[in-house]
């Protein structure tokens, strides 16, 4: 039997078994262990600890919340993709920063001598054609695809009241003056067993951009077709059209523009 | 048919440990987007174990990848990705931890309390003895001092050492010696 001195260390051991240790260090203990069995022991021992090291800081985890958190995520970053890096707050930048917030305070004084200020309309107007995927997460209630399917998609969605579309458009800071522009839909359409709750529905252009109310009813028949087609399960075409209905789209489509 | 999963970006993972190098991009976004698909659940138990709740946790997580769509929009450091999100996240745990301390607001639970969120169901048996072994594991790591349990809960999410040591901003042979010790710790509990 060798003296303890000549076994390998704990502390080489791990490195060796977490991928750590240098390449000949590694020749070095693997020779070792080729005729040492305490070391292996040693080995199996240290591996067995941080399996179960493993399992209890990092147990295997289903992560059923993921689509969301990305949607959100996909949200966030869209928004910030339309500011221009340089606004970002960083010291490094600070200069500049206060430069730009000081030209820009100026310029809304001399301008507001002369106009009204913007309308958030306006403002929203901007950040179109997507829904605000905190006031619009999307809404569905339990139905079978047979129901769905017995129905042509004729894109007759039930009529939303008055107050609900109010209470919409106030939510997304659109005034009533400017609410002829929009439409205010489903995002995930009834055929596809979206209900009228309002996490459900948002204003939707016609016409300031192309991805507009039209693409998206396109969108909704060929999805609610693949759906009745066997082609792609209800909850998937319910999830897609929720989270980032535009890149649906493109992906059913096979185009970067509506058609 | 199946879908096709959001996170279908090319190859990110093999680039997160890597040193500068150019590929074939997908959009900032949809790259920053596979990131988080591919952290979020290691990121999501990193944070919790600072005494978020799941709410807090998820909001942080969301913070550190919109941090790093800014950091990469800026055209900075792409070297080890991985260590620069769990080093970020680890330091916005700390502030939101002092904070929600501030306000009594700190989450009691542990990973074990949060395990049911996701957890399948196992069953019943090996779950007993399973929970008894780690209750007893449990109780000797939480007695471990903060960094050499944030050393193993780093390695145990896959982190390599000089990640490690990035995060917690400690020496290669500092994060050996720690890790070393936490396992004999450990096994003194399991003997």
């Amino acid at each position: 039997m060798l003296p303890e001195s000549k076994h390998q260390s704990d502390a080489e051991l791990l490195l060796y078994l977490d991928g750590e240790a240098t390449p000949p260090a590694v020749a070095s203990i693997r020779l070792h262990l080729a005729s040492c069995s305490s070391c292996q022991t040693r080995l199996t021992r240290l591996e067995s600890l941080s399996t179960q090291n493993a399992q209890l800081l990092s147990p295997a985890l289903h992560d059923p919340l993921l689509h969301q958190a990305q949607a959100q995520l996909r949200e966030r970053l869209y928004q910030a993709g339309r500011t221009p890096w340089y606004t970002s707050w960083t010291p490094r930048h600070a200069p500049l920063q206060w430069g730009l917030v000081a030209a820009s305070l100026l310029c809304v004084f001399v301008i507001g001598q002369h106009a009204q200020i913007q309308n958030v309309a306006t403002l929203y107007l901007a950040k179109q054609p997507r829904p605000n995927i905190s006031l619009t997460p999307g809404a569905t209630r339990p139905v079978l695809v047979e129901d769905i399917c017995i129905a042509d998609d004729n894109d007759l969605d039930p009529e939303v009241s008055p107050a609900i579309q109010h209470a919409v458009l106030e939510e997304y800071g659109v005034n009533d003056s400017h609410a002829t522009g929009y439409q205010i839909d489903y995002l995930i359409n009834p055929q596809l067993g979206g209900t009228n709750d309002i996490r459900n529905l948002w204003p939707e252009p016609y016409g300031t951009t192309f991805w507009n109310a039209h693409a998206k009813d396109e969108l909704e028949g060929r999805l609610h077709q693949m759906v009745c087609l066997q082609q792609i399960d209800l909850a998937s075409a319910q999830r897609e059209i929720a989270s980032d209905w535009i890149g649906a789209y493109k992906k059913y489509f096979h185009t970067s523009r509506p058609l | 048919m199946s879908t096709t999963p959001v996170n279908s970006a090319p190859s990110i993972f093999s680039s997160l440990t890597a040193g500068s190098q150019s590929y074939a991009q997908p959009s900032l976004e949809e790259e920053v987007l596979a990131l988080f698909a591919t952290l979020r659940v290691s990121l999501l138990r990193y944070a919790i174990s600072f005494g978020l709740s799941m709410h807090d946790a998820e909001d942080l997580i969301q913070e550190v990848f919109l941090a790093l769509f800014h950091h990469l929009r800026q055209d900075r450091s792409r070297s080890n990705l991985r260590g620069w999100v769990f080093r970020v996240t680890h330091n916005l745990a700390l502030k939101r931890r002092a904070r929600l301390g501030a306000e009594n607001r700190l989450h009691e639970g542990d990973l074990f309390t949060e395990q049911h969120l996701f957890d399948a169901t196992p069953d019943p048996e090996s779950q007993l003895l399973f929970h008894e072994r780690h209750t007893r594991l449990l109780s000797v790591f939480k007695a471990l001092p903060n960094r050499d349990q944030c050393c193993l809960r780093l390695r145990a999410e896959g982190l390599r050492y000089r990640e490690i040591a990035q995060v917690l901003k400690m020496s290669l042979g500092s994060v050996s010696t720690s890790i070393t010790r936490s396992i004999h710790r450990l096994e003194s509990s399991d003997r």
